[in-house]
């Protein structure tokens, strides 16, 4: 068994988190991930020492996440030679992934005509904040700015409240999800036509494909589809505050089957018999007084109790966790959802790992993200510089 | 321009949203999609006609945007000769995707092995909520257990405080996205090597996948991540309210140019170069200084004053916006994030395109989802079925 990616070449030209997340998705794969830093602290997301207040002291799991099993190539484009060096390097990749602006990569030749006429087959993926096109097309851009662009944070708060802030990075695995299938499926095209092609996404096009459902639905109805307040979700489908302040998410539907069972593990026998609950149609319509009765009752006991008394129900439902309780999650360890990794300076961690399967091919977690430079010789030695080249690149300041 | 899926053939035993999405992004691409539906009634989103309060009104966007150009297929699998067609579709597939529980889908006589010993070339693609091991794999599941049980709904709200609705389909169509990346990665696999595979992921895995940087944070300091107060990420990195109940995103990150022009266009030159602020390490000492003035400044002038302020700054920031606004928003359209198509019932619509751009191959958001059974005699005409045997199968309740 093998990475279905195996013997693909990437170069990485890409800061933060979009662009590093894709082309760590062709790494876990198996392919050959060179990732291109400027020499004067290279990839911003090194110095990152904490997020929301959780420190990153000797393991940053953020710049980790996205970069392990790379190489990392300290070269200045702006110096002739590097980019002469660069350019070799994609003359033999099969990929490049860059989610830098528009402007600096023209800035820097590392533009998508440039590229693919040192080698047409290459598949050139780009990750832009705002589109190809438009006004706001050399703005910058954060994750944020799309969650805003697309609209796609109103869904999250009622149409008076503030809407939350977004967890951090997850924007832009999304839209790096997207671009890596762009990527895969360039893949497979050219290794039947042997041509290559740029593909593109940016992070307001990616998020409102993934809200594409309210997105449609809106426009269609002419009315913003916002949060909405508890009281007024379905009964089944809703969250539920227990007695130690955690919660329990339930997601039956209305029509749900197991309603008497329901009740009985709730211990509130008595609505089998009220006329105001005796159909789905009338659970729905009374759903105010349904979800007030829930309330009350789920408030009896604590999340792990009603983890025991709901063990046996075959449906959906799942106690809210708190990220540190999933290391002893059998469901999360059994199907290798984390993963253990020995990493140089922090010893065993424990991180997320591929939670994509493929059968016969399956991709491998593993690796250590580089130290900023760690691969620059290699990697010209490889592309045929000689050890004088790459002493005289040293001295002008063209490699770390 | 060729499609770059053209020739390829995928089975889509489907339903609700993780599964039709995944098979949908292949539609887009140009595969032929045949989806097998029940035909006591079929798709369950068939019958959905609201979702939270944004009611259909003629087009039902839930169900259309992941099954447009699919064909139908109705046919019921619990009949011997239903399950000959299926298998016979199988061997002329190159995908299937599903997303059904496991032990229903070996009820069906559907499960891996089955269509896997009948056609060996076959890219087996599932979808569950739990996973294929650990004690919850016959739970039922939807996106907000997903949500609920990979933590990441608690890392949008701050400790103690309510997590917000999850929004419809936004984490089917994330896992959808990780699911269809496999399935790419599988058939480029395979145009090297002739064999198929098993593709899966899970709704908890793919979403942990997502929030990946937070988890591995949160594991290796050992304590949560939740959301932060609107105070804590930064003043530049916020979100602020306007006038006219409206919200606008700023995404500055350090650098005293940006901080320059966000004060000019903010009209508060006056803080430019003071010393609370001019930089980065004073801005984040003083950041609660700087909301206070911010907060007070952005209730000054509605959203779209502020929109006419900032329109020409190339910092990141973004309007939060409405997704009604986004059928006139310049940067949607010029981009093509959505299209204008004919639907037969509801007229012109517009809709989420396909937001992955390919320079030589590029999808299509076209076609309308099918009625139930659409093609379920061309589809059987093409596999060499007679009339005769049509009617029969139709009088024993096998078909529609």
């Amino acid at each position: 068994m093998s990475g279905p990616l195996e013997g693909i070449k990437v170069v990485d030209f890409t800061l933060y988190a979009f662009g590093p997340r894709a082309s760590q998705y062709l790494v876990e794969m198996g392919a050959e991930v060179i990732k291109i830093e400027n020499p004067e602290g290279g990839e911003p997301l090194r110095g990152e020492k904490g997020l929301r207040g959780v420190p990153m002291d000797d393991f940053n799991a953020y710049f980790e996440q996205v970069h392990r099993g790379k190489k990392s190539l300290a070269i200045d484009l702006r110096h002739d030679r590097a980019r002469q060096a660069v350019y070799r390097l994609v003359e033999g990749a099969d990929v490049f992934v860059t989610n830098f602006r528009l402007g600096g990569l023209e800035r820097l030749g590392m533009d998508y005509d440039t590229l693919s006429k040192l080698n047409p087959r290459l598949i050139y993926a780009i990750g832009t904040g705002w589109g190809l096109k438009g006004p706001a097309r050399d703005r910058g851009a954060f994750e944020v700015t799309g969650y805003a662009g697309s609209g796609l944070v109103t869904t999250f708060a009622d149409a008076e409240s503030r809407p939350p802030v977004c967890p951090p990075a997850f924007g832009d695995y999304t839209a790096a999800t997207l671009l890596a299938y762009g990527i895969a499926l360039a893949l497979y095209h050219r290794e039947r036509t042997g041509k290559g092609q740029m593909v593109h996404t940016s992070l307001l096009g990616a998020f409102m494909k993934v809200a594409s459902c309210c997105v449609d639905a809106s426009i269609h109805a002419g009315k913003n589809m916002f949060g909405m307040p508890h009281n007024q979700d379905i009964p089944f489908y809703a969250l539920y505050e227990t007695k130690d302040k955690r919660w329990i998410q339930m997601a039956a539907l209305p029509d749900y089957r197991a309603w008497p069972e329901l009740c009985q593990t709730l211990r509130v026998e008595h609505l089998l018999d009220d006329p105001r609950f005796a159909t789905t149609e009338l659970r729905r319509e009374n759903g105010e007084a349904l979800i007030a009765i829930f309330d009350e009752a789920f408030r009896t006991k604590t999340q792990s109790e009603w983890v025991a008394l709901f063990d046996k129900h075959s449906f959906p439902w799942s106690p809210v966790r708190h990220f540190p309780e999933l290391v002893s999650d059998p469901q999360v360890l059994e199907n290798e959802y984390l993963v253990t990794l020995d990493h140089p300076q922090a010893g065993k961690v424990q991180v997320v790992g591929v939670n994509l399967d493929l059968s016969e091919t399956p991709g491998s977690p593993e690796g250590v993200a580089p130290e900023l430079g760690q691969h620059t010789e290699e990697v010209l030695i490889e592309l045929g510089y000689s050890w004088d080249d790459i002493i005289a690149m040293k001295e002008e300041g063209a490699i770390l | 321009m060729v499609m770059p899926l053209e020739d390829i053939k995928v089975l889509d035993l489907t339903q609700h949203a993780f599964g039709p999405r995944a098979a949908q992004y292949l539609a887009e691409m140009g595969a032929e999609v045949i989806k097998i539906e029940s035909p006591q009634g079929g798709e369950p989103l068939r019958g959905v006609d609201v979702i939270k309060d944004v009611s259909y009104a003629g087009f039902n966007s839930y169900y259309e945007q992941v099954h447009r150009g699919k064909k139908s297929m109705a046919m019921d699998l619990h009949y011997e000769k239903a399950r000959e067609v299926a298998h016979k579709l199988a061997a002329d597939s190159d995908v299937f995707v599903t997303n059904l529980r496991e032990r229903g889908l070996k009820r069906l006589g559907m499960d891996y092995e089955t269509l896997s010993g009948i056609n060996p070339r076959l890219i087996y693609a599932l979808g569950t909520g739990w996973g294929m091991k650990g004690p919850f794999t016959n739970r039922g599941a939807f996106e907000v257990t997903g949500a609920a049980g990979s933590g990441l709904l608690t890392s949008f709200a701050e400790p103690g405080a309510r997590p917000p609705l999850w929004p419809p389909a936004l984490g089917d169509y994330m896992a959808a996205t990780l699911l269809v990346y496999g399935i790419m990665v599988a058939l480029h696999h395979r145009s090297k090597t002739g064999r198929g595979q098993m593709v899966h992921t899970s709704l908890l895995g793919s979403l942990m996948k997502m929030v990946s940087c937070s988890i591995d944070a949160s594991l290796h300091a050992g304590k949560d991540m939740f959301a932060v107060p609107h105070e804590r990420d930064g003043a530049l990195y916020a979100i602020y309210q306007t006038k006219d109940q409206r919200w606008i995103q700023f995404a500055v990150l350090q650098d005293y140019e940006s901080w320059a022009e966000f004060c000019r266009a903010a009209g508060i030159e006056h803080l430019t170069d003071d010393a609370r602020f001019n930089t980065r390490d004073a801005r984040r000492d003083n950041s609660a200084a700087l909301i206070s003035i911010l907060d007070d400044l952005f209730l000054t002038k509605s959203q779209s004053e502020w929109i006419e302020r900032f329109k020409d700054c190339q910092f990141p920031w973004s309007p939060v916006r409405q997704f009604t606004e986004l059928a006139s928003d310049p940067q949607v359209l010029e981009n093509e994030y959505l299209v204008t198509l004919d639907h037969p019932e509801a007229g012109k619509v517009q809709v989420v395109g396909v937001n992955v751009d390919f320079s030589e191959t590029p999808g299509r958001a076209e076609g309308i989802a099918p009625e139930l059974g659409q093609h379920t005699e061309e589809i059987l005409l093409n596999l060499g079925y007679d009339w005769e045997q049509i009617v029969a199968m139709k009088e024993e309740g096998a078909i529609l």
